[in-house]
């Protein structure tokens, strides 16, 4: 049921002058494209096999026109796939010329370096043929629990070389005439683990790229060719249009941000790893330069170009949500600069697995402290603190029930980041995809685990005149020996806060926490061998606060320790509250007013210590200020939402 | 002859309330429509019969639908409710399956929560995946949890213990314990709701069960008193579902979940589904049109396609079985607006009934879909609701040509024309979804629309999707609660088993099935159903081991000795839904759940026919624009006068008072015995 609609009326009007289409064919090809890769995904979710695809959504779908522009992408994919589309099809065909493709061939692809994110996103393209002419293309991609190399789930964060992940995949026509080549299939198949179950995912892949198929052979009987590729190149100018009449009216500048990985663990001293970015604004020019950031790391942390302009364009997009979806419109008008070597830009044999927890979030976060600048005064609504990172857990061995042996991968939800106007969205996926949890209950159903606790961490939110949302604690009792792999980060520099807002609390995982057994294993641990019966304690990191948390309405800070996100004694560290418990049974608790006034003065002195730890004050954070706070109906207005028919 | 003769169907919407009465022996039909009485609507139902002229004594069968559930939901008006949970799962309501609505739109958030965090209570105690008790339950925690409740003025109380449904004993206890502290708090169990896994959804659709249960059974308590005492009538009352059926009394109290959205569903499935059949069509597309969204359902093969998964709201999911149905946000109150690109779009927003379109002249100046259907021609606002409403046409061209021509530099027709255009490809897309998605071709369906405004767009969109027959329904403006007259009695059960084909014992997965079956009797049984109009369709949910999603197939005949037929039947479906399946004994196959749908005959009146004469005969022509060829002289009818038999072709309206038929050229009506208009589209 629709319910209470969120999307406004918008007020500022442009016009359709350049638009050289019939305006109602425009709009009902403009849904159609996005309509066919959200289609596409949710044939995945139905008939895919490994629980982070079905239940997880970890796979994308794109449609693109048959020179490798990106078109549409479905409503719940991730950042990290969509961006790298172009890329992907463009180097396809410096392998297999276009004109070498045969109507029902399908390639398989998964280089990181040239596909860009990790080699377990494996890509799935297929030109879709109209008359004996290549019309489009189809790309899909899909996670792979495994993709062979020394470690269960193939995150390795000791690799120093692609070689120590797992296998890639150049260019292959998979499919011929639809035919899945079982000769080149099984030189994957023998090189991974769970290989029947990834024949499933495969399956499903191709059938989603054949229905995208489908769907654009429907539209080019209806409608002719021609109009579809009008279609195509409306829909980027419309999109750049819109994207660049909004940018046209915000004011120009120089602004830049930076944003630290906890450590490159295979150098020696274990350094931080810096991400910098410069981005100028003239006009409705916007330039990205990535180039002063760290060298490329040792381990497994960096993404080759391909994943430095997914999270450049996930960032853009969280401040121009109503450009949904990214098109070629977009891409167009966006320059990124960045320097091979760099960890943002990591180059053969750069290990690449680790670009998921390490690099893009935080290209991604810092992306969207530098268009802070240009957002400020307009839009004040549109700066964000960062956000909790994603944490790989991967774990492998045998299990008892199915008598064969498993790969469990999985990830923590947690803190968003806090808005302006409102607290952020607490046990949240982190921004860069749509993806849900897997339900313990049916994890232990599949996995030799048994789940203690699926829980928000208190006093873990960023704390701040707008709070972030809290981080999750989970705790799973092993039912097996395993292996163990945990690939994360956000430990040591936590998700930043700003406009004097505090940073997030950070992640971690301890095994047999509270028992002299207790080892922690932080977040690059690999290869951990697990008796049955050990138990793991895995916390993902709160969202970054906005504003001084001295400045937050006491009731708001007595709400959470009524609803037990924060301690009491959190409550009087961060926010200067003092209340006291009168019955907790009847929920009933109070502020001491005297005591807060004089507990917030002293901390109004002593102020927060500066840093890009847990709850310190991120000193490039706190001088990123909107230029007033607007109110929640204000921004409710602006709201841009783009969801599928039906939800 | 019997002196109870009259089956009575209610419906009671947000403004109206809908009664429909008709005689089983003499097939005479008696109808009111009256102002709905918020907040107990008690006066609105028996204002409503006593419009119609029946009197309790005279009914031999009441059927009833209340939004009361649903509005409860979307209104936050349920009752102080708590959730009593396993120790370290008290954040899997609230966190839900943690997506967002929208790529990359930060500032959403998702629906308050119905529970705050600090009604959500813990209790040590766990049972395994397999049924095993891990940890025994503390009641200590259990009678910390109930003084709880009683400080708080906890009204009723929801438990979900995690991996309760492979074994309920502590939800059991928990209850004994709370009936004994608190026996005046309602507690709904987890395992009853929905014994199911997935934590999330079993949570969330038993807390959507206990926020309504308490005020639920006040409405159908105060609602049976006063049939009783003001009416006369003292027999049982059966309730809508969101099902496509209807239950009795006692099962709706215990589990008012199964009532959402029952309203729309009833015209879908009593109403559109056999005004289909009654034209020969077991594919029919139910297709409502009411002020603030359009509403999609499909039929297949005679029965409603149904959802496990239906949503009240943004992640607020109520997981048992639900007709599904697509809501999108363009009524006939729906706005349209010109976004930042210069694209012309049209709602969700909504101007409701108050202030309404421009046309109302209640202050909306916004330009709404039925303002561009007045400056198009197709509602005359002389005759709105019959010309019982006055309405303003000059706002109408107003509202349109400021809101929209202006913009654009647009003639008013054509702002009218394309906003039209554009609300008519969101539908499209809607049927398409409903249709092409699951594999079903759209030239096999007929469009049966109601509602107010259904009947504006059938046609066209019949054109659009490819399919060749309308039928527009006598009395679209009831569809509800003639719905309600036309359902049966409904009930679906289900066993979790989750073992694999080695795993499993099939004596007793057998035994399992049996008692299912026995359930359905009884429960049939006890809403008075003999036990020949009983019949019990057996289901299994089977999926790969460690697949995510099941499919629903059928239970072969007789006992199980094997999966053979199950697995042959799940290759079967996967092979039709996707276009490909996977080689047997490629993986485990797993038996998720069984399933039994349960359901008793009643008895159905069915559409009178029509008795009356007459020629065929045109009240006006007037001036209306259609799609793909502007504005055309058309040939205006009254619905009520036109005779059975009777033959016409587009551009043509027929007008009636709960709705305007909008007959495109290239069209061909033929009124059937029972008034239906059965309507040809050429492709």
């Amino acid at each position: 049921m629709a319910g209470k609609t969120e999307v406004n009326v918008k007020e500022k009007l442009s016009n359709i002058e350049g638009l050289q289409m019939d305006l109602i064919t425009f709009e009902v090809l403009r849904n159609a494209f996005v309509a066919a890769c959200y289609e596409a995904s949710t044939t995945i979710e139905r008939i895919a096999y490994h629980p982070i695809i079905g239940m997880g959504r970890d796979r994308s779908n794109a449609l693109l026109t048959e020179d490798a522009r990106l078109v549409a992408h479905g409503h719940t994919d991730a950042a990290a796939h969509y961006a790298s589309f172009e890329p992907s099809v463009q180097e396809l065909f410096k392998d297999i010329p276009k004109d070498t493709m045969n109507e029902g061939d399908t390639y398989i692809f998964s280089d990181p370096y040239r596909t860009g994110s990790h080699v377990n996103d494996v890509r799935m393209i297929r030109p879709i043929f109209y008359d004996g002419k290549i019309v489009a293309f189809s790309c899909t991609v899909i996670h792979w629990a495994d993709m062979g190399g020394p470690m269960p789930g193939t995150f390795n964060p000791e690799a120093t070389t692609c070689f120590a992940e797992g296998i890639r995949i150049p260019p292959i026509r998979l499919f011929k005439n639809n035919e899945l080549d079982e000769e080149l299939f099984s030189m994957i198949e023998i090189n991974i683990r769970g290989a029947i179950e990834r024949r499933a995912d495969m399956k499903a892949q191709f059938e989603a790229a054949r229905l995208i198929d489908r769907r654009v052979v429907e539209l080019c009987e209806k409608y002719g060719v021609d109009t579809l590729f009008q279609a195509f190149e409306e829909q980027f100018n419309y999109s750049e249009r819109m994207m660049l009449t909004e940018l046209e009216s915000l004011p120009d500048g120089e602004w830049e941000f930076e944003d630290f990985g906890d450590q490159d663990v295979m150098a020696e001293g274990k350094p931080p790893i810096r991400v910098h970015c410069k981005l100028t604004k003239v006009g409705s020019k916007l330039s990205f330069d990535w180039t002063d950031s760290d060298p490329q790391p040792k381990a497994s942390w960096g993404g080759s170009r391909a994943t430095l302009i997914g999270g450049n364009y996930l960032g853009f997009m969280i401040c121009f949500p109503q450009l949904f979806p990214l098109n070629h419109g977009i891409i167009r008008n966006l320059e990124i600069v960045s320097k091979p070597g760099t960890c943002v830009d990591v180059v053969f044999p750069a290990p690449t697995t680790g670009y998921c927890s390490g690099a893009f979030d935080k290209i991604e976060a810092v992306t969207i402290a530098c268009l802070a600048g240009v957002m400020a005064k307009d839009q004040p609504w549109r700066v964000y603190p960062a956000a909790v990172s994603l944490t790989n857990l991967c774990m492998g061995g045998y299990n008892p029930r199915t008598k064969k042996d498993f790969i469990q991968y999985t990830w923590a939800v947690g803190g968003e980041n806090a808005r302006t106007f409102k607290d952020g969205k607490s046990l949240i996926f982190m921004r860069f995809c749509n993806a849900r949890t897997i339900p313990q209950e049916l994890e232990e159903r599949w996995f030799p685990v048994i789940f203690d606790r699926y829980e928000a961490r208190p006093d873990s939110c960023g704390h701040g005149f707008r709070r972030g949302g809290f981080g999750l604690i989970r705790e799973l009792v092993i039912q097996t020996d395993i292996v163990m792999t945990i690939h994360g980060d956000r430990e040591i520099h936590t998700p930043f806060g700003i406009s004097g807002g505090l940073n997030g609390g950070g992640s971690t995982l301890i095994v047999n926490k509270g028992t002299d057994d207790e080892f922690d294993a932080g977040m690059y641990a690999t290869g951990v061998k697990l008796k049955k019966g050990d138990k793991i304690f895995y916390g993902s990191s709160g969202g970054g606060g906005f504003g001084d948390p001295l400045e937050r309405e006491p009731e708001l800070v007595l709400d959470d320790v009524i609803d037990e996100w924060l301690t009491i004694e959190a409550a009087e560290e961060y926010y200067g509250v003092v209340i006291e418990e009168i019955d907790a049974e009847a929920a009933d608790y109070r502020i001491n007013e005297e005591k807060t006034k004089v507990a917030r003065d002293v901390l109004r002195q002593k102020g927060f210590t500066e840093g890009t730890g847990a709850f310190e004050i991120n000193v490039l954070g706190k001088d990123i200020k909107p230029e007033r706070i607007p109110s929640e109906e204000e921004v409710r207005s602006h709201l841009a939402i783009s969801r599928p028919p039906g939800w | 002859m019997s002196d109870k003769q009259w089956v009575v169907g209610t419906d009671i919407g947000g403004t109206f309330t809908d009664v429909i009465c008709i005689n089983m022996e003499t097939g005479e039909q008696r109808l009111g429509k009256v102002a709905s009485t918020p907040p107990t609507f008690f006066d609105g139902v028996i204002n409503g019969l006593k419009r119609a002229g029946i009197s309790g004594d005279e009914v031999l069968s009441f059927r009833h639908g209340a939004t009361v559930s649903t509005n409860a939901i979307l209104e936050r008006k349920g009752v102080q409710t708590a959730l009593i949970t396993t120790e370290g799962f008290r954040d899997v309501l609230g966190g839900g399956r943690a997506e967002r609505i929208s790529a990359f739109e930060l500032d959403w958030d998702p629906p308050e929560l119905i529970i705050p965090r600090r009604n959500v209570m813990p209790v040590r105690e766990r049972v395994g995946p397999y049924g095993d008790v891990i940890t025994e339950i503390n009641e200590e925690d259990v009678l910390t949890a109930a003084r709880k409740c009683k400080k708080r003025g906890i009204e009723s109380i929801a438990v979900v213990y995690m991996d309760s449904f492979m074994n309920p004993v502590h939800e059991i206890r928990t209850r004994e314990i709370l009936e004994k502290e608190l026996p005046d708090v309602d507690v709904t169990l987890s395992h009853e709701v929905l014994p199911q896994m997935l934590e999330f959804e079993r949570t969330c659709t038993t807390v959507l069960n206990a926020y309504i249960s308490p005020i639920l059974k006040n409405y159908l308590g105060g609602l049976a008193k006063r049939l009783k005492e003001d009416w006369g009538y003292d027999g049982p009352l059966l309730i809508t579902t969101s099902g496509g059926g209807v239950i009795g009394m006692d099962e709706a109290v215990k589990f008012p979940a199964k009532t959402f959205h029952s309203s729309p569903v009833s015209g879908a499935v009593g109403m559109a589904g056999y005004i289909g059949s009654l034209a020969d069509y077991d594919n029919v597309i139910a297709f409502e049109t009411g002020g603030t969204t359009n509403n999609v359902s499909m039929i297949y093969q005679g029965s409603p396609a149904i959802t496990h998964e239906w949503k009240i709201l943004w992640n607020v999911p109520c997981c048992l079985p639900s007709v599904d149905t697509v809501y999108i946000g363009s009524g006939g109150g729906s706005i349209s607006w010109v976004d930042n690109g210069g694209i012309l779009n049209v709602g969700p927003q909504s101007m409701g009934a108050v202030p309404g379109p421009a046309c109302y002249g209640q202050g909306g100046d916004e330009a709404t879909n039925t303002d561009s259907q007045i400056v198009l021609g197709r509602i005359d606002p002389e005759y709105f609701l019959g010309g019982e409403m006055k309405v303003d046409g000059d706002l109408s061209f107003k509202a349109v040509k400021e809101k929209v021509g202006d913009h654009y530099d647009w003639s008013v027709q054509e702002a009218a024309a394309n906003t039209y255009m554009v609300a008519l490809s969101a539908l499209m897309m809607a049927m398409r979804i409903q249709t092409v998605s699951r594999g079903w071709d759209p030239r096999e369906f007929a469009i049966v629309p109601y509602g107010g405004g259904g009947a504006l767009y059938a046609c066209d969109l019949a054109r659009e999707i490819g399919s060749t027959t309308v039928v527009v329904p006598p009395l679209p403006g009831y569809a509800s609660a003639f719905g309600a007259i036309r359902v049966d009695v409904k009930h679906e059960f289900t066993t979790p088993i989750h073992q694999t084909e080695e795993e499993l014992d099939f004596d007793e997965l057998n035994a399992e099935v049996q008692k299912l079956v026995d359930k359905s009797h009884t429960i049939l049984a006890k809403e008075g159903i003999e036990p020949d109009m009983i019949s019990v369709e057996r289901f299994v949910d089977v999926k790969y081991f460690s697949q995510s999603r099941f499919f629903t197939v059928d239970m072969p005949d007789g006992e199980l000795k094997d999966l053979k037929g199950i697995t042959k039947n799940f290759m079967d479906d996967m092979e039709a839904e996707y276009g490909y399946s996977l080689p047997d004994g490629y993986a485990p196959v797993e038996v998720v759940n069984l399933r039994v749908v349960a359901k008793g005959e009643i008895i159905k009146p069915d559409l009178p026919e029509i008795e009356k004469g007459g020629k065929l005969a045109t009240k006006a022509t007037r001036q209306v624009w259609f799609k793909d060829h502007d504005f055309l002289e058309a040939d205006i009818y009254e619905r009520g006068e036109l005779p059975p038999g009777a033959e016409f072709d587009g551009p043509a309206i027929i007008e009636q008072p709960d709705t305007t038929t909008v007959m495109p050229p290239g069209t061909h009506c033929k009124v059937d015995k029972y008034g239906n208009l059965v309507i040809k589209v050429d492709q």
